[in-house]
C-alpha cells in the first residue's frame, strides 16, 4: 500500500474547494492512499508526490496572484521540470502553462507546453461564448489517465482555448463551432480545460487515475 | 457537441427546502443537501439553490447548506437569493458555488455586474431576470420577488448586463411562473436571439414538451424547473431520453 501526498496550490482563484474535495472522495475509492493538501507554500509543494493547479477566472489575474506569492513559481518549476511531478491543471490552471495569454492583453504564462491561450471564436454566430456546460471529449491519443471513464462527457466553462505549438500535445479535443484542445499534456504534465470535480462519475474517475498515475 | 442542460432548482429557506419534495426514497425531503445527492445520482446537468429567506441573519444556514452540498455533489451549483453585494458573492463562491445568480441588485446598481464579473470572471456571474408581458413583444423587469415595476425593458436590459461581464442569463417569465402552461417562448426567443450569452429558460414548465419548446422554439441553452422534478411527476433521465428523440442533443 502506497501512501502519497498530492499538493492542491492555492493562489487564490476560483473554487479551490470543489478539487480538493474531489480529490479526497476519489482517493476513498483508490488503492493509493494518503492525504491531499491546500498549500501555497513552496517547500510543501516541492515535498508533495503530485500537484493539481486548479482555478476559476481570468489569465492576467490568475498569473499575477501566482506570481505574487513568493517562491511558488520557482517552486511549481522545480517540482514539474525538474523533479518531474505529475501534475494537473484545470481550466485556468492548464491555461497557465501556456507559453502567453492573451486575455487582458499579452501575458507570459510557465511555458510548460509551448502555445498560446486565444479566445474561442465557433464558426457558429448561434454558439454562445462561454462555451458552458457538457461537452465530450474525443481522445486523440491513449493516456493512463483517461483509461476506463465510461461517459465522455465533461462540464466547461471557459472562452478562451489552449493553442499548442506541438499538436502532439493534444490528449483529447472537442467541437464547439470549431476543434480546440480539451486535454493536452507531455511527459508528467496533464491539464483538461473542463473540471473534473464538476463533471460527477467521470471527473471522479478520471482524478482517481491521476491519482493513481505514474507517468 | 455542446449538450442542453437540464437543472432543478430547489427553493431554500432557512436552510429547508419549502416546495414540496416527494421521492419514494428520501428520508428528509426537507433537507436540501440530501435533495441534491439524488439529482446529482438522477444525472441532472446542474442545480440551483434559490435562498427565499427573509432574515439576515439566518444567511449563514444557508452557507453551511452550500459548503456541504459542494463537499458531497461534484456537478456545478448556482446559488441566488437576497445578493447585494461583491462579498455577498464572494462568500457564496468560498462556500462552493460555482456561479451566483444577481436579481434586484442587478437592477438596481448593473454596475455591480461589471465589478463582479472583473474581479471573480463571467463565468460566475448569472443575471436573474424576472419579466412580465405588458404590451405586444414588450416585456418587463419586476424586481422584489415580482411586486415592484422597474419600467425597464427585459430585452434591452439583458444586452446591456451582457455587455458588462454576465455570464448567464436566467430568465424567468412571471406570466407563466407557477401556471404549468409552458415556457414563454415569445420572451425567451426575444432574448436568446439578442445576446451572445447562455441563457436558461424558467417558469412554467407542467411537461416534457414544454422543456423541448423551451430550447426548439425559444432558442434557451438551459432549462430549469422545479415542482414537476421535485414531485416525481417525471425524471431527469425520462426527460432526457425524450429530449434526445426530439433531436436535442443531452447528456445520456
Amino acid at each position: 500500500m502506497k501512501n502519497i501526498s498530492i499538493a492542491v496550490v492555492n493562489y487564490d482563484c476560483g473554487n479551490i474547494h470543489s478539487a480538493t474535495k474531489a480529490l479526497e472522495f476519489a482517493m476513498s475509492d483508490s488503492t493509493v492512499k494518503g492525504s491531499v493538501n491546500l498549500t501555497k507554500d513552496p517547500e510543501e509543494i516541492i515535498k508533495s508526490d503530485k500537484i493539481i493547479l486548479p482555478g476559476v477566472g481570468a489569465f492576467e489575474s490568475c498569473i499575477k496572484k501566482l506570481i505574487s506569492i513568493d517562491g511558488l513559481k520557482e517552486a511549481l518549476d522545480e517540482a514539474v521540470l525538474v523533479k518531474a511531478k505529475p501534475i494537473l491543471g484545470i481550466c485556468i490552471g492548464l491555461q497557465l502553462m501556456a507559453t502567453s495569454g492573451f486575455e487582458g492583453g499579452k501575458h507570459s504564462g510557465l511555458n510548460w507546453i509551448e502555445g498560446d491561450v486565444i479566445p474561442l471564436e465557433p464558426n457558429d454566430k448561434k454558439l454562445k461564448v462561454p462555451h458552458m456546460g457538457w461537452n465530450n471529449i474525443d481522445a486523440k491519443k491513449n493516456h493512463p489517465v483517461f483509461n476506463n471513464i465510461k461517459s465522455s462527457d465533461y462540464y466547461f466553462v471557459h472562452s478562451y482555448k489552449f493553442s499548442p505549438l506541438d499538436k502532439e500535445t493534444i490528449i483529447s479535443s472537442t467541437n464547439y463551432g470549431e476543434d480546440f484542445a480539451s486535454s493536452l499534456g507531455k511527459n508528467n504534465i496533464l491539464g483538461t480545460q473542463f473540471h473534473p470535480e464538476k463533471s460527477q462519475a467521470a471527473g471522479v474517475n478520471l482524478l482517481k487515475n491521476f491519482i493513481e498515475w505514474s507517468p | 457537441m455542446l449538450k442542453t442542460r437540464i437543472i432543478p432548482c430547489l427553493d431554500v429557506k432557512d436552510g429547508r427546502v419549502v416546495k414540496g419534495i416527494n421521492f419514494v426514497d428520501l428520508i428528509d425531503a426537507g433537507d436540501p443537501i440530501e435533495v441534491a445527492k439524488i439529482y446529482d445520482r438522477s444525472g441532472a446537468d446542474e442545480l440551483c439553490f434559490l435562498d427565499i429567506t427573509a432574515s439576515h441573519e439566518k444567511r449563514p444556514i444557508l452557507l453551511d447548506v452550500v459548503r456541504k452540498t459542494a463537499e458531497q455533489c461534484f456537478m456545478p451549483l448556482t446559488v441566488g437569493g437576497g445578493v447585494r453585494s461583491v462579498s455577498d458573492i464572494q462568500v457564496l463562491l468560498s462556500s462552493g458555488a460555482d456561479k451566483v445568480s444577481i436579481n434586484t441588485a442587478a437592477v438596481d446598481d448593473p454596475n455591480l455586474i461589471h465589478e463582479a464579473s472583473s474581479i471573480f470572471g463571467s463565468q460566475c456571474i448569472v443575471v436573474a431576470i424576472d419579466a412580465k408581458l405588458v404590451s405586444e413583444n414588450n416585456w418587463e423587469i419586476f424586481t422584489h420577488g415580482g411586486r415592484t415595476s422597474t419600467g425597464i425593458n427585459a430585452v434591452e436590459f439583458a444586452k446591456k448586463v451582457t455587455s458588462l461581464g454576465a455570464g448567464e442569463i436566467l430568465l424567468t417569465s412571471m406570466d407563466k411562473d407557477g401556471t404549468k402552461s409552458g415556457y414563454d417562448n415569445e420572451l425567451l426567443k426575444a432574448v436568446s436571439e439578442e445576446v451572445s450569452i447562455p441563457v436558461i429558460a424558467s417558469g412554467g414548465v407542467g411537461k416534457i414538451g414544454d422543456l423541448i419548446d423551451g430550447v426548439r422554439i425559444g432558442g434557451a441553452s438551459a432549462v430549469l424547473a422545479a415542482s414537476i422534478f421535485h414531485f416525481g411527476e417525471i425524471s431527469i433521465q425520462d426527460t432526457k431520453l425524450a429530449m434526445s428523440k426530439a433531436g436535442i442533443s443531452v447528456r445520456l
